[in-house]
C-alpha cells in the first residue's frame, strides 16, 4: 500500500531512489550544519564571556614616572621600581651615573636583580647575567634588557620611555 | 574503543531498563529535569567564577551584569535555573511521596532524595549572599540570627556560620568556600548514590500499577524512549529558562551596607518564606521557652519525620499508620503552600 | 482626527488586551490560510495514491481546523476591530479611509473562505473525489487572496513608502515592504500549518499511520527553516532607516546586557523558534514513535508565543506611529504638531467641552488631555503607568519633559499651547502626588512663570 511518508514516485523507481539519496543528502547536510550552528549559538556567548575585556594597556600608557630621589642611591647601588605594570630597575653603574633598565628578562620574562657581590645583573630562573648596561653576557638571555632613558630633575630621578 | 573498554553493558543495561506507562507517568521526568537543572548549575556557576571576586563582591556582579559580555545572561541563568531547581525538586519529592515511591526497598533513596534537597537549600542560602547587595545582606542577617535561638549551641552555630559576632566579609568568604566548594562536593557524591539506588532498582510501579493484571502493564524502552522523551522535557525546560533570563533578568540591589537601615518589607527567598512566615505567627514566649526555638523545634521534628517516612510507612505498617502518614504530607504540602502564599503578599 | 471619544482600559491598558486578541487571531488566521494549502496538497497526495487512513485522517483534521478557524478566528478578528474601534478610532479611521475598497474586497473573500470551509468540511464523501479535491483548492487560493489584500493594509501602517507624498492607494499598498512580508508570512503559515497537523496527528490511534502523518506533517516545517533568514533579510533591508537602525543596535548591545524590550523579543523569538525546530525534527521527524500528544502542545504553545513576540516587535518598531511618518500611535497627524504649538487642541476638539483653561478647570482639562494624548499607550496606575513613570517628578519638570517627548523617537510630541501643557503637567503632578506649585506663580498668568524649556 502507497501512503503519504513512503515512496512517492512508485512507477520510476529507480529514479525516485536516486533523486530521493540525493534529497536525503542534502537535507541531512542543512541539518547537520543547522546543529552545528545551534551548538555555535550556546558556545558564543560562553567565548565572549571568556574573552579578556578590552583594557587600556597601562604598561603602555604610562609615558614617565619619578623613581626617587638621587639620595636614595647614596647607600644601595640598585632598586626596583614600577614603570606601569613593568618592573624597572634603576642602578648607579661605576661611572655614578644613574641608568634605568626594563627588569624583565629576556629569556623567559622573569624579573631579574642585581647582584652586588658580583657587580652584575642576574636572572634567578635559568642564571641570565647581564653587564650593568644591560648587556646579556652569559647564560640563555637572547638580548640585552631593555633601556628606559633617565634625566634628573632637582632631585627627582625621572624615568621615561625611550 | 570498543574493544579496550566494554562499555556495551551500560547499552545493554539502559536497553533493559524500562518505565511503567500510566496516566501519573509525568512525574517521571521531575529528577531528570532537576538532574539538567543541576548541570545548568554547574557550567553557568564555574562561568560565574571567572568573574566573580569575593574581595569586592558586589562590584564584580555589577561588572558581569554590565560590562562582562553575556555576563547578564550568565548570572540571570544561574539565578532562575537555581530557583526553578528546587521547584522541581520539590515537585520531584513530592511526587515520589504520594506515589509511595518511598516503601521499602527504596528507603535509601527516599533518604538520600532527602539529603540533596536539604544541600539544595544550603545552595540557596550561600548563594543568596554572594552578590552582596542590601536584600542579601539582611536576609542572610535573618537566617543566621534565628539560629541564634537554639539553647546552649545556638551562639556556636551562628559565630560559625558568620565567621565572628557580625556579619561581614569573614562570613562572605566562608559561604563562598561552601557554595563552590564543600556543597557541590557533597552534592554530586550523595546525587551519584541516588542515582545508583534508582538504577539498580529501577524505576519504581505504583500500586495500582502493580495491581494490573500483567497483560495489562505497559512499559516503554528507557533506551531510547524514555531517553528521547526526556531530551524534549530538557529542550523544553532549557527553553524555558532561557526565556526567563532574557525577560526578567535577575536584579541586584544596592551594594550591602551594614548602618543602612533594613529595606521595609524584608524577605527571603520564596522557599525559605513558609517557614519564615509561620515563625512570625509565633508568640514571643511560650511559658519558658522562647517562641523562635519552639518554631525551630517544630521544623526539626517535622523535617526529621519527613527524612525517615520510609520507616513509618513501611509495606507492613497498619493501614492507619500509612493513612496518618499521607494526611501529614497532605498537610504539609497545603501548609507549604498558603504559608508561601501569605507570605508573599503579607 | 483626534476627534474621537476613547474607551479607558485599566490595568494592563489597551495594548496588552489588543495584543493578546491579535496574537491568537494572527495565529489562528495564518493556520487558516496554510492549513489550506495542508489539506489540498495531503489530500491530492493521499488521493492519486488511494491512502485512505491518510483521507479519513484529513476529514477529522478538516473538522477541527474548521471550527478553529472560523469560531476562534473570526471572533478574535472581531475582538480587534471592537478594541481598536474604541480604544484608538483614529487609528482605524484612517485605515478605513485609505483602504475602504480594500476593505471590502477583504470581507468578500472572508465570507467565501467560510462559506468554502464549511462546504469543504461538510462535503467529505458527498461529493466525488475529484470535485471535493478542487474546493480544497478553491479553498485555499481564496485564503490566500485574503492575505493578499490584509498584507497590504498591515505593512502599509509600517511601511507606507510613496504613499506619504504621492497619497497614490496603490502607493500605499504595494509599499516597500509588501512582497518580503507576503512572501515570510507565507513561509510561516506553512510552518504553523505544520504545528496544528502534529498535533491532530499525534491523535491518531494507529501507531504506522500515526508516525508516518507526524514525519509527514514535521516536514511542512521545512521551507521556512531553510528560507525564512533569508526573507527576513530582506523584509528588513525594505524597513525605514530609523527602524532598522533600531534593530541593529538592539542586536549590537545583546552582549553588554543593557538590552531594550525589543531587544529581549528578538531573542526570545529566535530561541524560541530554533527550538521549534530542534524539537519538531528530532520529535515527529526522526522519532514519531515517541511523540505524543503533551509534546504536540507544547510545540503549539512555543508557536503561539513565538507568534506573539513577533507581532509585538512588528508593533514596536513602529513608534512612535501608526501610519509610519504620517499618524502618530495617539491617533494624532503628524502634521497637525505643527501648528498645535499655536493653536491649542481643546479649543477645536468636540469631545472637550471646556474651550478654554481657567484655573478652576485646569485639572479637569488636563485629564482629558491625558486621555487623548497618553492614554493610547499608557495607563494612570496599571500597565507602563504614568504614576510609576513620572514618579518623584515635579510639576516644572513635567512640564519640561512634555516639551521634549519627541526626543527618544518612542513617543508622539506634546500637542497643545503652553496652557494646555501647563493642564496636563498638573494633572500629572497631581497624579504622582508631587509638591503644588508655589502659589505666586499660579495665580500668574501660565507664560510668565514657564521655565524655558
Amino acid at each position: 500500500m502507497e501512503g503519504i511518508g513512503r515512496s512517492e514516485h512508485p512507477s520510476n523507481e529507480s529514479l525516485a531512489l536516486t533523486r530521493k539519496t540525493v534529497r536525503r543528502d542534502f537535507i541531512r547536510t542543512i541539518f547537520t550544519g543547522g546543529f552545528f550552528l545551534w551548538i555555535g549559538a550556546f558556545l558564543y556567548p560562553v567565548y565572549r564571556y571568556l574573552k579578556p575585556r578590552e583594557e587600556e594597556d597601562t604598561a603602555n600608557a604610562v609615558q614617565s614616572i619619578v623613581a626617587g630621589k638621587t639620595t636614595d642611591f647614596k647607600v644601595t647601588r640598585a632598586k626596583l621600581v614600577k614603570f606601569g605594570s613593568r618592573p624597572v630597575l634603576i642602578l648607579k653603574n661605576d661611572q655614578g651615573e644613574i641608568v634605568a633598565l626594563g627588569a624583565t628578562c629576556t629569556h623567559l620574562g622573569c624579573t631579574v636583580q642585581y647582584v652586588a657581590e658580583k657587580n652584575h645583573i642576574f636572572c634567578g630562573c635559568h642564571g641570565g647575567t647581564y653587564d650593568l648596561t644591560g648587556k646579556n653576557v652569559a647564560g640563555p638571555p637572547p638580548s640585552p634588557l631593555t633601556k628606559y632613558k633617565v634625566s634628573i630633575s632637582g632631585e627627582d630621578i625621572v624615568v621615561s620611555r625611550t | 574503543m570498543r574493544e579496550r573498554y566494554d562499555l556495551g553493558w551500560i547499552v545493554a543495561f539502559f536497553k533493559h531498563k524500562r518505565v511503567p506507562v500510566h496516566r501519573h507517568s509525568a512525574w517521571y521526568y521531575m529528577g531528570g529535569i532537576a538532574l539538567f537543572l543541576f548541570i545548568v548549575q554547574v557550567v553557568t556557576g564555574v562561568l560565574l567564577m571567572v568573574h566573580y571576586n569575593t574581595g569586592e563582591p558586589h562590584a564584580s556582579v555589577q561588572a558581569i551584569m554590565s560590562q562582562v559580555d553575556f555576563g547578564w545572561l550568565i548570572r540571570s541563568t544561574h539565578s532562575w535555573s537555581a530557583n526553578l531547581m528546587i521547584l522541581v525538586v520539590f515537585v520531584h519529592m513530592f511526587s515520589t511521596f504520594f506515589m509511595k515511591s518511598y516503601r521499602y526497598p527504596r528507603e535509601m533513596t527516599w533518604m538520600t532524595g532527602f539529603m540533596l534537597l536539604v544541600l539544595c537549600l544550603g545552595f540557596g542560602f550561600s548563594g543568596y549572599l554572594l552578590p552582596w547587595d542590601q536584600l542579601a545582606y539582611f536576609a542572610t542577617q535573618i537566617g543566621i540570627k534565628t539560629n541564634e535561638a537554639v539553647p546552649i549551641v545556638g551562639g556556636f552555630i551562628a559565630d560559625m556560620m558568620r565567621g565572628g559576632k557580625e556579619l561581614g566579609t569573614q562570613t562572605l568568604e566562608r559561604f563562598f568556600a561552601l557554595h563552590v566548594w564543600v556543597l557541590p562536593l557533597m552534592f554530586v557524591g550523595v546525587l551519584g548514590l541516588h542515582l545508583l539506588f534508582v538504577q539498580l532498582q529501577g524505576i519504581h510501579e505504583p500500586d495500582f500499577f502493580e495491581k494490573l493484571p500483567p497483560q495489562n502493564k505497559k512499559y516503554m524502552k528507557f533506551f531510547p524512549d524514555f531517553a528521547i522523551k526526556d531530551v524534549y522535557v530538557w529542550l523544553l525546560a532549557m527553553n524555558f529558562l532561557g526565556l526567563l533570563a532574557v525577560m526578567f533578568p535577575w536584579e541586584l540591589g544596592k551594594e550591602a551596607d551594614p548602618l543602612a537601615p533594613a529595606p521595609i518589607g524584608i524577605k527571603p527567598e520564596w522557599y525559605f518564606l513558609p517557614m519564615f512566615q509561620m515563625l512570625k505567627l509565633f508568640p514571643a514566649s511560650v511559658g519558658p521557652i522562647e517562641g523562635e526555638l519552639l518554631g525551630i523545634m517544630l521544623f526539626s521534628v517535622v523535617g526529621l519525620l519527613w527524612a525517615v517516612i520510609p520507616f513509618i510507612d513501611s509495606r507492613t505498617a497498619p493501614v492507619w499508620r500509612s493513612r496518618a502518614v499521607f494526611y501529614f504530607g497532605v498537610a504539609l504540602l497545603s501548609g507549604m503552600i498558603v504559608f508561601t502564599i501569605w507570605g508573599y503578599y503579607s | 482626527m483626534s476627534d474621537f471619544p476613547v474607551w479607558s482600559v485599566g490595568g494592563v491598558g489597551h495594548g496588552w488586551l489588543i495584543g493578546i486578541i491579535a496574537t491568537i487571531h494572527v495565529y489562528i488566521s495564518h493556520f487558516a490560510i496554510g492549513g489550506g494549502l495542508y489539506l489540498a496538497v495531503t489530500e491530492w497526495i493521499s488521493v492519486k495514491q488511494n491512502d485512505e487512513k491518510t483521507l479519513e485522517y484529513l476529514r477529522g483534521h478538516s473538522n477541527f481546523f474548521m471550527l478553529l478557524t472560523t469560531v476562534v478566528g473570526a471572533l478574535t478578528g472581531v475582538g480587534i476591530w471592537f478594541v481598536v474601534g474604541n480604544t484608538n478610532p483614529a487609528a482605524i479611521s484612517s485605515l478605513i479611509h485609505n483602504f475602504m475598497f480594500f476593505w471590502a474586497i477583504e470581507w468578500v473573500v472572508f465570507l467565501v473562505e467560510i462559506a468554502i470551509a464549511f462546504f469543504y468540511y461538510y462535503s467529505w464523501g458527498r461529493v466525488s473525489r475529484r470535485f471535493h479535491l478542487q474546493l480544497a483548492w478553491l479553498y485555499f487560493g481564496i485564503a490566500f487572496l485574503s492575505l493578499v489584500v490584509i498584507n497590504g493594509i498591515l505593512t502599509f501602517m509600517l511601511t507606507p513608502g510613496q504613499w506619504v507624498e504621492t497619497r497614490n492607494i496603490w502607493d500605499g499598498f504595494f509599499n516597500p515592504s509588501y512582497w518580503p512580508s507576503l512572501c515570510s508570512r507565507f513561509v510561516i503559515m506553512m510552518t504553523i500549518a505544520g504545528v496544528f497537523a502534529i498535533v491532530t496527528s499525534s491523535r491518531i490511534k494507529d501507531d504506522d499511520h500515526r508516525h508516518r502523518m507526524l514525519h509527514y506533517s514535521a516536514k511542512w516545517l521545512m521551507p521556512s527553516f531553510f528560507l525564512l533568514p533569508f526573507v527576513m533579510y530582506w523584509y528588513f533591508t525594505t524597513l525605514p532607516e530609523q527602524v532598522a537602525q533600531l534593530l541593529e543596535n538592539g542586536i549590537a548591545t545583546i552582549g553588554s546586557g543593557n538590552l531594550s524590550v525589543l531587544t529581549r523579543l528578538l531573542l526570545l523569538i529566535s530561541i524560541l523558534s530554533v527550538t521549534i525546530y530542534v524539537v519538531s525534527l528530532l520529535g515527529p521527524y526522526r522519532n514519531p514513535r515517541n511523540f505524543t500528544f503533551g509534546f504536540s502542545l507544547a510545540i503549539l504553545v512555543l508557536g503561539l508565543v513565538v507568534t506573539g513576540a513577533t507581532e509585538s516587535v512588528r508593533e514596536m518598531v513602529r513608534k512612535p506611529y501608526v501610519v509610519y511618518g504620517y499618524l502618530y500611535s495617539n491617533g494624532l497627524l503628524k502634521e497637525a504638531a505643527k501648528d498645535s504649538t499655536a493653536r491649542g487642541v481643546i479649543a477645536h476638539n468636540p469631545w472637550i467641552s471646556e474651550k478654554s483653561i481657567t484655573p478652576g478647570n485646569r485639572k479637569v482639562v488636563g485629564e482629558k488631555i491625558f486621555r487623548m494624548q497618553c492614554q493610547a499607550c499608557h495607563t494612570k496606575s496599571g500597565y507602563r503607568s504614568l504614576k510609576d513613570l513620572a514618579h518623584g517628578w515635579d510639576r516644572a519638570f513635567i512640564f519640561r519633559r512634555l516639551t521634549n517627548l519627541q526626543v527618544t523617537n518612542i513617543m508622539p510630541p506634546f500637542m497643545g499651547d503652553d496652557d494646555e501643557r501647563w493642564a496636563l503637567a498638573e494633572y500629572l503632578g497631581d497624579l504622582v502626588e508631587a509638591p503644588p506649585l508655589p502659589p505666586d506663580s499660579a495665580s500668574q498668568p501660565v507664560l510668565s512663570h514657564t521655565p524655558q524649556p
